[in-house]
């Protein structure tokens, strides 16, 4: 009677795999990499399925996993490719040019130089959607810790990014925007 | 800058609040275009691999 778990298990970890990767490529900045990351996440949430705590967050349980093996192997681990140029092309490639396309490409560029701690607090509440305690969990440190890292990164994104988006809004766009905050 | 007859508190953190939602914006619209993007084949060719090693035993 073992295969209906294994069942509903391979559904779970197939609808995460969409999230994981985005997760993966959101930390290392490569695709390649990227998916050995999930590939191996997967093997591992596999062999230590019997583990999984049932009725607990399965989505936190393989994200702690994927960046336990992050940390752990892959970061300063013979399998890493240092490829800061290459990021946005290779991982963005798919997009269609369009207007937003280089936003995106600059964006990402930003989020490369933040330090792994900042990025992976940022990605995992403000892209994820997980909560401050979630996270804390998941990277295994306090939700103080969570919370400054986030506030540190975005703080960073302002400087790194600020400039030229000051410049997007124009000066009619600031004084529009000022404007209506002053009637509020 | 003429033209600026309304008074002003704090631009500054009113533009700090303009790009700090326009960050966030684009960290989400960032993470959704990898969201979306299409599972490797061989993810799922691995995950069928377990499960038949797994009925092998």
């Amino acid at each position: 009677m073992k295969e209906p778990v294994n069942q509903t298990f391979q559904t779970a970890l197939i609808a995460a795999i969409p999230n994981l990767r985005a997760f993966a490529i959101s930390l290392c900045g490569n695709v390649q990499t990227a998916n050995d990351l999930v590939q191996e996440t997967m093997l591992k949430a596999w062999a230590n399925r019997h583990r999984f705590e049932e009725g607990s967050n399965f989505k936190a349980w393989l994200f702690t996993i994927l960046r336990n093996s992050y940390f752990s192997d892959f970061r300063r681990g013979k399998r890493e490719v240092r490829d800061e140029d290459g990021v946005a092309a290779a991982s963005l490639s798919s997009l269609p040019e369009q207007h937003g396309h280089m936003d995106m490409i600059d964006f990402q560029r930003a989020l490369a130089q933040l330090s792994e701690d900042q990025k992976e607090a940022l990605i995992l509440v403000g892209a994820e959607g997980f909560s401050y305690e979630e996270t804390a969990e998941i990277c295994g440190c306090a939700v103080g810790t969570i919370k400054s890292r986030v506030n540190r990164a975005r703080a960073r994104l302002v400087e790194l990014m600020g400039v030229g988006s000051a410049d997007d809004f124009g000066p009619e766009g600031v004084s529009q925007a000022v404007m209506s905050k002053a009637v509020q | 800058m003429p033209g600026s007859t309304f008074a002003v508190d704090e631009p500054h953190a009113i533009l700090d609040e303009l790009i700090q939602a326009q960050i966030g914006q684009q960290l989400s619209s960032f993470y959704k275009e990898l969201v979306n993007q299409p599972i490797p084949q061989n993810f799922i060719d691995l995950l069928a691999k377990l499960d038949r090693l797994e009925d092998g035993t």
